[in-house]
């Protein structure tokens, strides 16, 4: 044993530096305060230098314009407020940075920039967590950025004019994000994502935004999860994007003339799946959509619980609830190329002989007004009239005019997983 | 004038001791308690409600305007003998019948929806509600009362009104329908509006509904439609139709009282 440990000298120079390593990385802090060593961020930033970290204690520091250029990290004691004064706040273009406890207001709306509270800028890796962000134009920004982690943050904002107001979290041409816990209300666009790719967005709250509570496009391979959507202007948009998982959401009280619960525009291999849409004009309105599988989700008390044009085709629904909803599914076109099977419509009236849970009747999920609607939009103003009724009723029982192939062979007889 | 008034209180004090009339209070009552308590949703418990009202008032008014009619026919024979105007002993016996059949209505209403509470959005609903449903009383009572004038066959009297409020609640829906697909290449919400003040049921239905959150659902003829009814000068014009259609009916009463030969 001996002889092994047995090391020359001059090797020892190297294991002594080795053993050094860890205390030589050790990075400093940096206070900022009123009565620390450093009054204002800036200079703390400027006497720091890379992976050390910047403690910022409550109070309320001008930030404007600030370009950071240094790996450090920021953490926020009882959430100091950093303002920037009607401009813009920190642009960072350093690799993993980190920000911690902060809160962020003011930042204005520009016509001509994006102004952003943190804009990150061709960065690889990156930390935002428990932050505060009020009345920002931008709130948090990834621009050609991977790799960067936005969770458990609060942003807020109060505009009332979709041109003049930005979105909160928006992310453009950024790779393997990780969107978490965050609460965002008040904005444009809640969430905004635009050729993102392999990403993953869980347990965010969105509500109350002018537009979209989600919107994103071009972005392809990324999980959606136990979102919450609510009353956004329109709803949730999800456009050009290939297999993408949008699972376990609630989309509720998405409700007005222009609103979706969810918009899918030209999606390819995705999966939706687990989804509860409850109180939307429209839950899901979905144009030139393929290869979807569409499960297990539950569709309450909307306008029009699917609204599928003919240009989509190859998509799967089964397992689905429709309960109560004005028009359950709607079509355009007489001809149908998605398959539906084994979902639950509260206005099957067939029965079940065998009592397998499947009804022996196929079930027409298409009325006859629902397709006169969306033929020919005035005959709306006909809704809950007696004739409504009588025409749907002769459909039902001797269907001539609804797509023929529509139909759902096997209907659940009671709602598959009921949730509470 | 005073005469009228007198005929009109008779007729009152008459209608009160009628089972029927309280049998009618009943319904709505129920049928209103009932939505209100048991519905899941406010907004799907007010439009059943819209439902029940627009098509069930024009029946019964018109049915009981025809019976009301007939029966009474030995009593108003028997007043015309008297040295009264003959206007007088018809128009009290039909304001009376509206005043009825209204105010049993509102109450109904009022006592079943009280259940739920004050809500704002609610009570506006129904207060537009409950005024069209008053107009319809009117009309569909007038409707039949003139047909039951100028008919002396009862059968005849009563199937021509039952055939009126066919065709106003379910014909003229259908014409509209067929409208619309012949011209559909066509924009015309405008004259769907039109068309809808010509119908007191469709004018009702349309303008409460308009309140409602269902009218998200209507696309760009709920905004066209929303645009006209949804202020206060939409909202006067489908007043002045639903009182013109009220005042014309009180004319051709009038016309065809004078010309009848009793």
């Amino acid at each position: 044993m001996a002889q092994v440990l047995r090391i020359s000298p001059n090797k020892m120079r190297y294991v002594f530096a080795l053993l050094l390593m860890p205390f030589l990385a050790c990075a400093s802090v940096f206070k900022v305060g009123q009565n620390q060593p450093y009054k204002t961020i800036q200079s703390a930033v400027e006497a720091a230098s890379t992976k050390d970290t910047i403690l910022v204690m409550a109070g309320k520091y001008n930030v404007r314009n600030f370009v950071l250029r240094k790996q450090l990290t920021f953490i926020g004691k009882n959430y100091p407020v950093i303002t920037g004064q009607g401009e813009k706040i920190m642009e960072i273009h350093a690799d993993s940075t980190s920000f911690y406890g902060l809160k962020f207001v003011d930042v204005a709306t520009s016509y001509i920039n994006d102004n952003a509270a943190l804009k990150f800028v061709r960065t690889m890796g990156g930390l935002v967590q428990d932050c505060k962000f009020d009345t920002c134009f931008f709130a948090i920004y990834t621009a050609n950025s991977n790799f960067i982690t936005i969770n458990n943050n609060n942003v807020q904002s109060r505009y009332t004019d979709e041109a003049s107001s930005g979105n909160a979290i928006h992310a453009w041409y950024s790779n393997d994000l990780t969107i978490t816990n965050n609460k965002v209300y008040g904005h444009r666009d809640g969430i905004y994502l635009e050729f993102v790719e392999n990403s993953v967005i869980t347990n965010n709250y969105s509500y109350n935004n002018l537009r979209y509570g989600l919107h994103f496009m071009f972005s392809h391979n990324n999980v959606y999860s136990k979102n919450i959507f609510e009353a956004n202007g329109a709803g949730c948009a999800v456009m050009y994007s290939n297999n993408v998982a949008m699972l376990d959401n609630i989309f509720r009280e998405n409700w007005g003339a222009a609103s979706y619960g969810l918009l899918l525009k030209d999606i390819k291999d995705s999966r939706l799946e687990g989804n509860y849409f409850y109180h939307n004009s429209v839950a899901i309105h979905t144009d030139n959509s393929m290869r979807l599988l569409i499960k297990s989700n539950t569709f309450e008390l909307n306008g029009w619980g699917l609204r599928i044009m003919g240009s989509c085709m190859d998509n799967n629904l089964t397992q689905n609830n429709f309960i109560d909803n004005t028009f359950q599914v709607a079509t355009n076109s007489q001809r149908n190329y998605n398959t539906y099977e084994g979902n639950y419509w509260s206005d099957y009236t067939g029965y079940d002989l065998d009592r397998d849970g499947r009804g022996d009747v196929p079930h027409r999920p298409v009325s006859l007004y629902t397709y006169m609607v969306t033929q020919n939009a005035p005959t709306v103003i006909l809704m809950r009239s007696l004739i409504i009724d009588l025409l749907n009723l002769a459909e039902k029982v001797m269907p001539t005019i609804t797509p023929k192939t529509l139909t759902d062979d096997a209907p659940l007889m009671k709602p598959y997983h009921a949730r509470d | 004038m005073f005469e009228l008034f007198r005929l009109y209180r008779i007729s009152i004090s008459n209608l009160l001791r009628a089972r029927w009339i309280w049998a009618y209070l009943g319904f709505f009552l129920l049928v209103s308690f009932g939505l209100f308590r048991y519905s899941p949703t406010l907004s799907g418990a007010m439009v059943s409600y819209m439902n029940v009202v627009v098509l069930i008032i024009p029946l019964i008014a018109t049915i009981i305007g025809s019976m009301y009619y007939y029966n009474n026919y030995d009593f108003s024979m028997m007043m015309l003998t008297q040295p009264i105007k003959r206007i007088s002993v018809f128009l009290g016996q039909i304001w009376a019948l509206i005043t009825m059949l209204s105010v049993s209505f509102l109450i109904g209403t009022i006592g079943g929806a009280a259940y739920y509470g004050f809500d704002e959005t609610l009570w506006t609903q129904l207060i537009l509600l409950m005024v069209c449903g008053v107009f319809l009383n009117a009309i569909f009572t007038s409707i039949a009362y003139v047909l039951a004038v100028k008919s002396s066959d009862k059968v005849r009297g009563i199937g021509l009104a039952m055939f009126i409020w066919l065709f106003m609640a379910v014909v003229y829906d259908g014409l509209l329908l067929a409208y619309f697909y012949s011209f559909g290449q066509y924009p015309v919400e405008n004259h769907a509006i039109a068309f809808t003040l010509l119908n007191p049921i469709d004018l009702s239905r349309v303008v409460v509904m308009l309140q409602m959150d269902v009218s998200a659902l209507m696309g760009y003829t709920g905004a066209v439609f929303k645009s006209f009814f949804g202020n206060i000068a939409g909202l006067s014009i489908s007043l002045f139709a639903l009182i013109f259609w009220v005042l014309i009916l009180q004319f051709f009463l009038w016309i065809s009282l004078r010309k009848k030969d009793f």
